[in-house]
């Protein structure tokens, strides 16, 4: 009896090691610290090469497309970062001046970005028309 | 005007939520089942069992028909079924003996009361 | 008629409270009468949400901006179609939509069972109500859709009520079939598991705990399980189709929120044959449909409350709150009725070798679990690493293909291998037999592979899995055609017509199962895509892959609606012309809204898809994408066919049917003889 019950825990254990097994891999190979303008500035060539997430307006007029590739700047307040997007997909439809976009991919030494993925948030709109507009329940 | 709607629409529909509770009488019927006597629900679930155990074997009997299983497995699940169904069946004829006798002592225990 | 649509919610809201408190006492005390008066109220929720929805409606095609959320999601050029699903386009409608369902399955759940005997509908009807009451409390304080617009015009003035001319609009990405269908279905599948769940603590409560609950719940779960499933793949269709980045998945987060619920839904699903079969796992079952739940809730919060960042995300609000502390009560008192009826979950039997049916659904429920939660993990990871950490860390794609791909695959090699094993144990002996032609077509496939110049692992093995499970359920319809030919005599077809019909769940399973076949295949395309581009003026030509290019025109385009820039593509495959494809981009005026319409020349071989980028270099060069997405169609057609065989297994068995009617006549003579 005893036999059997070891033989079971030990297929499922083989079982969750290997999940485990791609999970640790997996996520090795694909995560990426999220970092906003003013850490990355902080940070500066310390995280070259490393994956990030960064976080930004896309700053009025920025944006250049040549053939595939898109370049166009960042900005939080007052600092800038300038990207450029080589990812194999299209920009997404949302990405324009003045939206929230996310970019994720590494620094590059001389202090621009390189982004191989990208998206775009609407704006809320609502607030931008509506001044100060309020609801009220009843 | 909406809320003259709205008036209405409750209180009928207060009226029936309420209409159950002034009338109890008419659910006593099924007031056995939710009191459930004990030995009912144990036979019934004794002959779900066996149902189930009846079940399985047709399907095995199918599976053997198929080609799927090999003799020796076939009469070796074939036999471990069949003893399942035993039991199965003698559960059931031992839970009917038991609430026969139970009814007969009763009804024994009825009459005495009535003699009185 | 806001005000109409508001005191409906209230009113819904109260006799939900009601529902709950009578259904529950009535069971305990045994009295009838007060259940049956929960019963009512059960349905008169459900009229007073329809209510509600119907003035919401109303507001929407009106087009009464005064109320916040028409002007947020509709507006006066709108298509009234689109009006009328902007009921379900914005948080708060959703939100009261989502309830609507959950009445409506309250309602159905207590009419067809109004006449089952003992407490167990009472309690489920009660868990019901519990939860509509608690999405009811979020419709009228959190998320009410009634609210109206005022306008602050500064210190000292009152707040005055604000009408703007006209509304937000509906986001043109929105507006498309299948993005107005894809909500509902989603939301009628994630609903659809709370009244299994309900079941579920209900029988808990009565310490009923054979197959009964499982039996009552079958048909739910199948229902919610088809909806959750194809509002998945509509989803994925949509953005294939519609958002142009060349595929139709990315582990977005509410991506993976719809996904959690149906993996476990699925394990669920399988889980239960074992407890009816064979009354073991009993609490997997019960710990799985109690996961399946709290993911569907997890999953409506996730998309709603702003926690991840995704594309999908509506506006952050409190109503997160809302839902963590009911999900906390709601899991608190799942888990202690677990732990005081445990004693009533003990399997009757045990499992006896790996080499049998029981122990492949046991492997089935693990993977699958595993997987359910490899997501999740990846899903809240950024959360968590900013609670712990400080830092919010992200994982891409390439975390959630490493760990899924080898669980599909692993899902697909359980499917083509438990219906041949037999159940408790299988001799070698019986395994030659069964596993034989499977093996050796899988083989054949494989070496083919290797053959053909296929130099993933994954894909060849994808290929030889689908071969074997293929091979496997061929085998099973034929074997058990030929079987029941041979006893009954009847024609070969007739037989295979009529063992599917006495076995519904078995053979429709099957076919589902040959639809996840077609679905894998689908998915191993991702294997082989090709991608390129070209910058092109008139008269250029680019190449990708077989296909060949020539820009014949750029154009400007126009509408009411939008302004546009169209290209027209001379198309040659191999040299020989394919015809003309017009890919567009468009810039809606009044949204302010880019899209991408792209343009898709679909074959069973492979899609090929063509974006029209943007313009380059000072708006002088056109910029087109392309991409060679093999075997893309068949992830449609499987989820097809998985819907098919779903369908055929909610149908009722032939000998069932006999059955219900003879219960009906024995419910209609009970009546005529009903004593005072």
């Amino acid at each position: 009896m005893a036999r059997r019950k070891i033989r079971f825990a030990a297929g499922i254990i083989i079982v969750l090691a290997a999940v485990a097994f791609f999970a640790i891999s997996g996520f090795q190979e694909g995560k990426a610290y999220y970092r906003t303008l003013e850490e990355l500035e902080a940070l500066g060539p310390a995280v070259t090469g490393q994956r990030l997430r960064v976080a930004g307006i896309v700053a009025d007029s920025s944006v250049v497309r040549e053939g595939a590739v898109v370049t166009f700047q960042l900005e939080q307040e007052t600092r800038r970062l300038a990207v450029q997007y080589v990812g194999s997909q299209p920009i997404p439809d949302t990405f324009k001046d003045g939206v929230e976009a996310v970019v994720e991919g590494k620094r590059r030494p001389d202090g621009t970005f390189e982004a191989d993925r990208i998206q775009a948030k609407c704006a809320s709109k609502y607030e931008a028309r509506y001044g100060g507009a309020k609801h009220a329940s009843e | 005007m909406e809320l003259l709607a709205i008036g209405l629409l409750s209180t009928l529909a207060l009226a029936f939520v309420v209409y159950p509770l002034l009338n109890p009488r008419r659910y006593l019927y099924y007031l056995d089942d939710l009191l459930g006597s004990r030995d009912e629900i144990q036979l019934s679930f004794l002959h779900a069992r066996k149902r189930l155990v009846f079940d399985n074997i047709k399907d095995l009997d199918f599976e053997h028909e198929m080609g799927k299983l090999a003799k020796d497995d076939y009469v070796r699940l074939r036999n471990d079924l069949m003893r399942e169904a035993e039991e199965a069946v003698k559960d059931i004829d031992r839970a009917q003996i038991r609430r026969e006798i139970d009814e007969e002592i009763e009804g024994e225990v009825r009459s005495r009361r009535r003699t009185k | 008629m806001a005000s109409l649509g508001n005191l409906s919610i209230t009113l819904a809201l109260t006799f939900a409270a009601y529902a709950l408190f009578a259904l529950f006492y009535g069971a305990a005390a045994g009295r009838r009468e007060v259940t049956k008066s929960g019963e009512h109220a059960v349905y008169v929720v459900f009229f007073f949400v329809t209510l509600a929805v119907a003035s919401l409606s109303v507001l929407l095609l009106r087009s009464d901006f005064s109320i916040e959320y028409v002007a947020n999601y509709s507006n006066r050029d709108l298509n009234l179609f689109y009006k009328f699903a902007a009921l379900w386009g914005g948080q708060e409608g959703s939100l009261l939509f989502w309830s609507w369902i959950l009445t409506f399955y309250g309602a159905i759940a207590a009419w067809v069972n109004r006449r089952y005997p003992g407490k167990l509908v009472p309690y489920t009807l009660g868990v019901v109500s519990l939860t509509s009451a608690f999405f009811l409390v979020i419709n009228k304080f959190a998320a009410n859709p009634f609210d109206r617009l005022v306008m602050d015009h500064g210190p000292g003035l009152a707040l005055a009520p604000f009408v703007p001319a006209d509304g937000n609009g509906l986001n043109p990405l929105l507006q498309h079939p299948a993005m107005v269908i894809h909500p509902p279905l989603l939301y009628l599948g994630y609903v659809g598991f709370v009244v299994p769940f309900s079941f579920c603590l209900a029988a808990l409560m009565t310490r009923d705990l054979g197959s009964g609950w499982i039996k009552m719940a079958r048909r739910w779960t199948l229902t919610a399980w088809l909806f959750l499933g194809v509002g998945i793949l509509l989803g994925g269709k949509w953005a294939y189709v519609e958002l142009g980045w060349g595929g139709y998945w990315a582990w977005d987060p509410v991506e993976n929120a719809s996904l959690m619920p149906w993996l476990t839904g699925t394990a669920f699903l399988h889980s239960v044959i074992v407890q009816e079969r064979r009354n073991m796992l009993k609490v997997w079952n019960v710990v799985l449909i109690l996961t399946t739940y709290m993911l569907a809730i997890f999953g409506t919060f996730l998309t709603r409350s702003g926690l991840v960042s995704s594309v999908h995300a509506f506006a952050q609000s409190a109503i997160g709150n809302y839902f963590a502390v009911f999900l906390i009560l709601m899991g608190g008192f799942a888990i202690y009725l677990v732990v005081t009826r445990r004693g009533y979950l003990k399997s009757e039997k045990q499992l006896d070798s790996w080499a049998s049916r029981e122990a492949s659904f046991l492997l089935n429920n693990l993977i699958l679990l595993a997987a359910c939660f490899a997501v999740l993990w990846g899903t809240i990871f950024p959360m968590i690493s900013e609670l712990v950490q400080g830092e919010k860390i992200t994982v891409g794609a390439p975390y959630f293909n490493r760990i899924n791909i080898p669980i599909g695959l692993f899902l697909l090699f359980l499917t083509g291998v438990g219906p041949l094993l037999a159940w408790r144990k299988t001799s070698f002996a019986s395994m030659k037999r069964i596993f034989l032609w499977p093996a050796a077509g899988a083989l054949v496939v494989a070496v083919a592979c290797v053959v053909g110049g296929i130099r993933s692992f994954y894909a060849a093995l994808s290929f030889s899995l689908a071969a074997l499970v293929t091979i496997t359920i061929v085998s099973e319809f034929y074997r058990a055609g030929r079987a029941r030919m041979r006893s009954t005599g009847e024609n070969f077809l007739r037989a295979l017509y009529t063992v599917t019909a006495i076995n519904k769940r078995r053979y429709g399973g099957y076919i589902v199962h040959f639809g996840f076949v077609l679905l894998v295949i689908g998915f191993t395309g991702q294997a082989f895509t090709t991608e390129g581009w070209g910058e092109v003026n008139v008269g250029d030509r680019f190449t990708v892959g077989r296909y060949d290019f020539e820009c014949l025109a750029v154009d400007e385009t126009e509408d009411p609606n939008w302004v546009g820039l169209k290209a027209t593509l001379a198309v040659n495959r191999n040299g020989r012309p394919l015809g003309t494809m017009y890919p567009e981009k468009r810039f809606y005026t009044a949204s302010e809204q880019a899209t991408s319409e792209v343009r898709i020349r679909t074959s069973l071989k492979e899609d090929l898809y063509v974006v029209f980028a943007g313009m380059s270099e000072g708006n002088s060069k056109a910029v087109i994408q392309v991409w060679i997405n093999p075997l893309v169609t068949w992830v449609w057609i499987g989820g097809m066919v998985m819907a098919l065989g779903t369908i055929v297994t909610i149908l009722p068995n032939v000998k069932e049917r006999r059955l219900e009617r003879r219960k009906r006549e024995l419910d209609r003579l009970l009546e005529a003889t009903e004593p005072v």
